[in-house]
């Protein structure tokens, strides 16, 4: 791989009583915008600290840029980070907290505030060099911190949850803003979250890891679309989750046995009979119809509803299978006004067969 | 009829009296001291005999009290120096590192203020005459050290409390290898504190007489001399000394208010919510 710019190979790291990375493989190409998701405690701010060099692995190897990155301390790597506290320096004016980094390379004052005030008038705080942290909003300390990141002109940038103190409406604004240093830039970012759309609406590539382990790298519309494993699946939110096992192939279809029933599924991968086998139909793929117009004609299953929630134009309706499991349906407003949903309703769930979507791996 | 206005009149009067008169009973015995210091009669009574600054000029002329007074500003500031930086050490390490009997070292440090003085002059004097360290100016130092770093590892540790955790490591993600981070990022945050840690070790040492008593021989800091000189004939040179004690000390606890009560920057992080951006 003579292309990846950050290669972690087999890399691991274990705390006393705490196995927090468990050997990942990753590559990263020059210029990427990766995102790494996961649910807390999954290891994703480990392996932005591991990469910054603020952590010691305890196994496996980091390769930034060609160079392996063992033994490195943490000052001599280029891998600025944007913290989630934003770790500003409340004893710092706005200017000095820019060029803390130029100082550190002994650059002189001079120049060192010529290219502070350069880079706070390209985040658009210029007239705020000589405020307090303590003056800025929470938007202009975000500006602060990836211009104080940004500012040694690295080749690549850490973001750990960059924006989890703002507001919705600011975290959408300063999303455009990273997306666009990142196409300015065309350098790598390396950005880590827990939000989906975050990572969605920015990332060319996502990773998602569970428990020390990566579970799915992909382009956002591959893990949507096409997760690898039930824990992917779920983790997207939008997917209803069959178990079951393969009673028969015909052609490209297997049949599953769940407990909800029998259902006919792309095969897109061998699968013996007597296997597990795990499906995912997704929210959105799903039609809804009363219970009293009779069973449609394709996969089904039965449910009760359980309540709605409204997200803009589209509606997710919770649904309680015959099964017990909980399922998610999206539709637009005006798709289900005639079924008069309310909690309480008996109602089928449909699909067409070709959108069953047969998980890779079953665990 | 008392009306409840007049009721409320006098419970404050009453709260204010009652105030005044706590405080005057703690100031009282040093304003007596200041006032007859200045007073020209030989022997402190009322009425007072005028203004005069002739038993300040007897004390400054005295060169016992030149020599203890020189003595405690040397004592003061050795005392300062070293306490604030072992102060800020100890405060460092409890903040910064996890090791085992870390309890036991934090509470090694804060326990001598909680030893009576006597005893602990006591063992501290058996154990540096043993080591043939006794009678010496340092030795106060020292000793007054084992006690003042106590009051400026917990002036520092306060104000680490309120240092972002990521900071230090921001620092070093930025390029500061851990000595620039301690040097450009724990210092500047903690300045306010030091320079309070020196104020208040510099008094808690320029105060005390026990210690300096048992350890210094015949080296007398001004408080051992105030006592020497009692134990002789009663002077109004002692008010001089004592007047001139109680300024230098208030200055020094004042300033060291002065900086622990620096207005408290905010921290990053709690209010991101607002945006005028």
């Amino acid at each position: 791989m003579t292309s990846s710019f950050v290669a972690l190979k087999g890399l691991d790291k274990r705390y006393p009583g705490h196995h927090a990375v468990r050997g990942i493989d990753l590559d990263i190409a020059a210029g990427e915008f990766v995102a790494i998701m996961g649910p807390s405690g999954c290891g994703k701010s480990t392996t932005l600290r591991l990469l910054a060099g603020l952590e010691e692995p305890t196994g496996g190897s980091i390769a930034i840029g060609g160079r392996d990155q063992a033994g490195i301390p943490a000052h001599l790597r280029d891998t600025p980070m944007v913290w989630q506290s934003l770790a500003l320096f409340p004893f710092l004016s706005v200017a000095d907290n820019v060029a803390f980094p130029l100082r550190m390379k002994r650059l002189g004052a001079k120049e060192r505030r010529r290219r502070a005030l350069e880079w706070l008038d390209r985040l658009g705080l210029a007239g705020m060099a000589d405020r307090d942290i303590a003056q800025l909003s929470g938007g202009q300390r975000q500006r602060v911190a990836l211009a104080r990141a940004l500012i040694t002109q690295p080749s690549i940038l850490l973001l750990d949850e960059p924006l989890s103190a703002l507001d919705a409406h600011l975290r959408v604004r300063m999303q455009t803003e990273l997306s666009r240093l990142h196409r300015q830039l065309g350098i790598t970012f390396v950005y880590v979250t827990h939000a989906q759309s975050e990572a969605f609406a920015l990332a060319d590539r996502i990773v998602i890891m569970s428990e020390g382990r990566i579970r799915q790298v992909g382009r956002p519309q591959d893990v949507y679309r096409a997760p690898a494993n039930p824990f992917v699946a779920e983790f997207m939110g939008m997917n209803n989750l069959f178990r079951g096992v393969c009673r028969g192939r015909a052609d490209d279809m297997a049949t599953i046995e769940t407990p909800a029933g029998h259902y006919a599924v792309p095969a897109r991968r061998p699968l013996a009979v007597g296997e597990p086998a795990a499906f995912v139909v997704a929210a959105d793929r799903i039609t809804l119809a009363r219970a009293e117009d009779g069973p449609p004609s394709g996969p089904a299953v039965r449910g009760t509803v359980l309540g709605l929630e409204f997200v803009g134009s589209t509606q997710t309706i919770f649904v309680e299978t015959e099964g017990g499991q909980e399922f998610r349906v999206q539709k637009q407003q005006h798709e289900i006004e005639a079924l008069d949903l309310v909690p309480g309703r008996a109602v089928h769930l449909a699909w067409e067969p070709r959108h069953a979507w047969l998980l890779p791996e079953t665990e | 009829m008392i009306s409840p206005r007049f009721v409320r009149r006098l419970s404050r009067l009453l709260q204010y009296g009652l105030l005044s008169l706590f405080f005057a009973f703690v100031a009282m015995p040093m304003a007596v001291i200041v006032v007859f210091s200045f007073d020209a009669n030989r022997f402190p009574s009322i009425p007072w005999g005028g203004f005069s600054l002739v038993w300040h000029e007897a004390a400054w002329a005295d060169p016992m009290i030149r020599e203890a007074f020189v003595n405690s500003i040397w004592v003061g500031l050795g005392t300062a120096v070293l306490s604030t930086a072992i102060g800020f050490a100890a405060a460092y390490i409890d903040f910064r590192h996890r090791f085992f009997g870390k309890r036991l070292f934090v509470f090694a440090v804060a326990i001598p203020p909680a030893v009576p003085t006597t005893i602990l002059g006591m063992a501290m004097l058996a154990f540096v005459s043993r080591i043939g360290l006794s009678g010496r100016l340092e030795t106060i130092v020292a000793c007054h050290v084992a006690v003042a770093s106590s009051f400026a590892m917990a002036l520092i540790r306060l104000r680490l409390g309120e240092f972002g955790r990521d900071l230090e490591p921001a620092a070093w993600n930025l390029g500061a290898s851990p000595w620039a981070g301690l040097r450009f990022v724990v210092l500047p945050f903690c300045r306010p504190a030091l320079i309070a840690a020196f104020f208040l070790s510099a008094a808690v040492s320029f105060d005390e007489y026990m210690i300096a008593w048992f350890v210094g021989g015949v080296h007398e800091t001004l408080p051992v001399r105030i006592l020497n000189q009692l134990q002789g004939q009663v002077n109004p040179k002692i008010n001089a000394i004592g007047a001139g004690v109680l300024a230098v000390s208030l200055v020094l606890v004042f300033l060291a208010r002065r900086f622990t009560n620096l207005r408290p920057e905010p921290m990053h992080g709690p209010d991101l919510r607002g945006d005028s951006a």
